[in-house]
């Protein structure tokens, strides 16, 4: 269902993501690895739309994204790195106001509502003001805002970034139910979570992509079977490559 | 076409709601109300003009509407997307 092919994106001079080539398929959960700075949430951003490419190219649904970016968008859920959200409105107003952009109305939005609600468990903060939440149920109230729609296609830049091991441990089964008729990319940081929630995993550095495989044939790959040994292995950290 | 305006509507709805979460819109209403009766009565002399016209209203209005517009402009409400205080890359590509 994604498809993404020799994708290249250069700041200036910086080659952040670097002839990156993939494919998601329907029930395909793909976890998105890689050292700070490896070009991971750059990829995201151009499978979702929100930067341009500076060569290759991405389709989603059969749609290319650069072609039909208003189509593509209706189908895609996207949760940015720092989940953004409007912090003056209370969460059900800001999800009323992300079901009424993807054109849900009435009856539609009101059960679409419901069932991100209740998938991200915020039925106690729904009347709070977003900046009065922690992080954690912020972070939920903006991977509600991408669930709103029921889309097919799920990117997630960190979803479990800064909640605590309860709500992780929510956000991963969540994940993995949902990949069984989507198809979800994600990214993060923490290892385990890939061999918890994935179906593929893909470790990129500098750009490149320098693993792809079941976390089962990456942990192989590595001598103890480890695989945050097979990580360390083949990405270098930000202070390895500064100096070579 | 019909669902770009669909969308448009809601972002105008959402955008002019975010004035009244905080009392901002109200302090730009009085102060607007304030200063526009200050310019017709006392600045237009709208009585001393003795002539049944809106003129010492309406020659001040565009003075008005350019001072307080552009002030609404350097201190948005809370979550307006374009103001300073909203900040994050991921915000401004909203934008």
């Amino acid at each position: 269902m994604i498809k993404v092919e020799n994708l290249s994106k250069s700041f200036g001079s910086k080659r952040a993501v670097d002839g990156v080539s993939f494919e998601v398929g329907k029930g395909e959960v793909l976890g998105f690895l890689g050292p700070n700075g490896a070009g991971k949430s750059t990829t995201m951003r151009m499978i979702t739309g929100f930067v341009p490419p500076s060569a290759g190219s991405v389709s989603v649904c059969g749609l290319d994204v650069q072609e039909n970016p208003i189509e593509v968008k209706r189908r895609i859920g996207y949760l940015p790195e720092a989940a953004p959200s409007y912090t003056e409105m209370s969460v059900l107003s800001f999800l009323k106001f992300a079901a009424e952009m993807r054109g849900l109305r009435g009856e539609g939005r009101r059960s679409a509502i419901r069932r991100a609600v209740e998938l991200c468990h915020l039925e106690n903060v729904l009347g709070q003001a977003i900046d009065t939440l922690s992080k954690g149920f912020r972070h939920r109230t903006c991977l509600a805002q991408a669930l709103i729609h029921d889309p097919e296609v799920l990117i997630l830049d960190e979803p479990t970034d800064g909640l605590d091991p309860n709500q992780k441990h929510e956000v991963r089964t969540l994940i993995r139910e949902m990949g069984e008729n989507k198809a979800i990319i994600f990214s993060t940081h923490i290892l385990e979570e890939v061999e918890a929630a994935c179906t593929r995993a893909i470790i990129i550095d500098r750009g490149r992509i320098v693993a792809n495989g079941t976390p089962q044939e990456l942990k192989a790959r590595a001598a103890t079977g480890k695989l945050e040994d097979f990580f360390r292995s083949i990405t270098r950290s930000d202070t390895v490559a500064e100096a070579a | 076409m019909r669902a770009s305006w669909a969308v448009i509507r809601t972002i105008a709805k959402r955008e002019l709601a975010a004035y009244f979460e905080s009392p901002v819109a109200y302090v730009f209403l009085v102060i607007f109300l304030l200063l526009s009766g200050f310019f017709t009565f006392t600045f237009g002399g709208f009585f001393e003009r003795g002539e049944a016209s809106l003129a010492a209203f309406f020659n001040w209005l565009p003075w008005l509407f350019l001072f307080r517009g552009c002030s609404c402009f350097w201190c948005p409400p809370r979550g307006c997307a374009c103001g300073p205080r909203s900040g994050g890359s991921e915000r401004s590509s909203f934008c």
